[in-house]
């Protein structure tokens, strides 16, 4: 079924955006030369992340996509699961961690 | 028109109008899946208009972030009496906001899936709670952008 391919790459590639997006962000809060580095491609660190989190995704998508078999139903859905699950941590991850860095972490 | 269209509360009004369309659109989906309602064109309606909604939200939001808020408002919000509202809420919020569109994708993509199949794959509930998620992120930004504007006007009082 040539959907499920599409849904488990779009899933796994969406799970890896979120994740490089959650540790690019706290390693450039944590690294004032990193944010900087971020900086210097776009002129800002967030214009960054955003074209870094959509390069991720779509390359992901496409090798994901090229280079998987037909995956059957238990390991599509398993990965629909784990997207929601890493959606839900990565919320909770960042918004703990600007608390913490608020408080004085 | 350009001219319009970069005015602030323009910006604001833009990236707000199209968070609610593209949050609206998920429920939308989601009431469909929950319905088991027949209609495969509906659905990918449903998650091209959200797809759509949250890009526009973050074209127009990201213009105005850029171009406006880190020397206009943030100083503002840092200097009145709630300044994590900057520190929390919208350096959460800006980062988070970049979740959605790979979800808003994937959710396309399962979209395309009719409620037999969907059902009989065993994905009718982790469709559901995807589209649930993508709507409930889309809200706690909400809520997030009401704080922060809130901060913000009570930061010049």
């Amino acid at each position: 079924m040539k959907e499920l391919k599409s849904i488990y790459a779009s899933a796994v590639a969406s799970i890896t955006a979120i994740a490089v997006v959650v540790a690019v962000t706290i390693g450039g809060e944590l690294s004032v030369p990193f944010k900087s580095w971020l900086k210097s491609f776009t002129g800002h660190h967030w214009t960054t992340k955003s074209w870094l989190s959509l390069i991720v995704f779509v390359v992901g998508f496409l090798i994901i996509r090229s280079l998987i078999k037909e995956p059957d139903a238990v390991r599509t859905r398993r990965s629909i699961l784990l997207l929601i699950a890493t959606a839900i941590l990565g919320s909770v991850v960042l918004v703990g961690f600007f608390v913490f860095e608020y408080l004085g972490g | 028109m350009i001219e319009l269209l970069t005015a602030k509360p323009v910006l604001i009004g833009l990236h707000l109008g199209f968070a609610i369309l593209g949050i609206d659109a998920f429920l939308w989906l989601l009431g469909e899946i929950i319905a088991n309602a027949g209609s495969v064109r509906r659905r990918m309606i449903a998650a091209s208009v959200g797809i759509i909604g949250f890009l526009g939200s973050w074209i127009f939001g990201g213009y105005y972030y850029i171009q406006f808020y880190g020397t206009l408002v943030k100083p503002v919000i840092k200097a009145g009496s709630a300044p994590w509202a900057h520190a929390v809420a919208m350096e959460a919020k800006e980062h988070i906001f970049l979740f959605l569109i790979p979800i808003a994708v994937t959710l396309f993509f399962l979209a395309k899936l009719d409620a037999t199949r969907l059902e009989s794959l065993g994905f009718k509930r982790p469709t559901a709670i995807l589209a649930g998620t993508a709507a409930g992120i889309g809200l706690l930004l909400g809520a997030m952008g009401f704080i922060i504007s809130a901060a913000a006007r009570w930061g010049v009082l």
